[in-house]
């Protein structure tokens, strides 16, 4: 909760780790298929995630 | 369709119970781990923003009191993602029905009297030879006078007793009546209504200047202190303050305008996240309710990965129960 208090992003990474828990979870019936990609799929939104706030950081740079 | 190695048993009632509560379905099913993921991370992310919103993200309004459609802007478009939740957002829909039927939440007098609760907040009394003011915090008791009241509005009788705090801190009891309105607003002499999602009790008396405040799990009242002095009463003061409200009467119970902004005043980006939580968990049961009706979108999850353009391999031959080992000498 303090990390949320400092910045909001933080909320960003329970809820990716829900989305992509629960997406992959409809998408197979194996345990071990379902958390191989949830990990996938979780760093991959954080990754696309932190290249915007990246990209969007340095834009605003000196703004 | 299907992988022939789940059984999805009645897919359709387990679809309702994935509705009504998230992995029901699955532990229907008897598909545990997919249901414990389900309910785990689903349920987690609604309450997590339902806490985060102070428990009033989630309510549902179309239309005012009067039945005129809200502008769509107004409209709680979120509560048609957050009731897929199912049953831990279905209050919402109730909770509308109590509050746009107008009874309970404008007519609170006649439903609440006679009222034996505790109150919190401030009082002024000027009585010759006992003139004092301060916040108070006890128990109240008030009843509606039924031989009073012929033009005046409502009158009521009650008592209070509790103590004064602040500088002299010391206890009080005290004579309550005059006429008793109901309004959503602050005024002279009002009780907040009975269903609110979030009502103001902004303090008038000695509170000129105070910023506005909304509560849900709390109402406002405000009452004369009165002498009785035979058969009638003279007033000698007034007390304002809040009384508490029952969960079932504020729990998400629409809200009104200005407690939205007064919401996103005081919560700012967290209530926006918040709201973002409990959508976010709605849309996620829409997949688990289609995996329990369908099952796995992509297949039970052994088969073997072809290169792009090829057909993935079948998955492997099902057996309903496992071969005998045989043993082969060679």
């Amino acid at each position: 909760m303090l990390l949320g208090v400092q910045n909001v992003l933080w909320y960003l990474l329970p809820l990716a780790l829900a989305i992509s828990l629960v997406y992959s979870a409809s998408r197979f019936e194996l345990p071990e298929r379902i958390l191989n990609r949830a990990t996938r799929l979780f760093l991959q939104i954080v990754l696309f995630m932190g290249t915007i706030f990246a990209i969007l950081f340095v834009l605003s740079d000196g703004l | 369709m299907a992988d022939p190695r789940i059984n999805l048993r009645n897919p359709a009632l387990a679809a309702v119970l994935a509705f009504l509560i998230p992995g029901a379905g699955h532990c229907y099913q008897r598909r545990y781990f997919k249901a414990a993921i389900y309910s785990v991370c689903i349920l987690t992310t609604f309450y997590w923003g339902q806490a985060m919103a102070d428990w009033r993200g989630v309510f549902f309004r179309w239309q005012d009191f009067e039945g005129n459609r809200f502008r769509v802007k107004d409209r709680s478009i979120g509560y048609l993602s957050q009731v897929l939740v199912g049953a831990s957002s279905l209050p919402g829909l109730v909770q509308w029905q109590r509050y746009s039927s107008g009874d309970d939440a404008r007519a609170a007098l006649q439903l609440d009297l006679p009222l034996d609760t505790t109150f919190e907040g401030y009082a002024k009394v000027e009585n010759p030879g006992d003139s004092w003011q301060g916040p108070i915090s006890g128990h109240l008791q008030l009843s509606l006078d039924e031989s009073g009241g012929q033009g005046f509005g409502a009158q009521v009788r009650g008592h209070f007793r509790g103590r004064l705090e602040g500088d002299a801190p010391r206890d009080v009891e005290f004579e309550l009546g005059g006429s008793l309105t109901v309004a959503n607003r602050v005024s002279s002499q009002t009780i907040g209504p009975r269903i609110l999602g979030s009502g103001e009790i902004t303090r008038t008396i000695d509170g000129k200047n105070a910023p506005r405040e909304f509560s849900s799990s709390r109402r406002f009242l405000a009452c004369r202190v009165v002498l009785p002095r035979g058969e009638f009463e003279s007033p000698v003061g007034e007390i304002e303050g809040t009384i508490p409200r029952a969960f079932w009467d504020w729990y998400q119970v629409p809200l009104e305008d200005e407690a939205v902004q007064d919401m996103n005043r005081r919560l700012g980006k967290r209530y926006e996240i918040a709201l973002l939580f409990t959508w976010v968990a709605g849309l996620l049961n829409l997949l688990a309710i289609w995996d329990a009706y369908e099952g796995p979108a992509y297949g039970y999850g052994d088969e073997v990965d072809q290169p792009e353009g090829q057909p993935n391999a079948p998955p492997p031959p099902v057996t309903a129960t496992p071969s005998p080992v045989v043993s082969v000498g060679s």
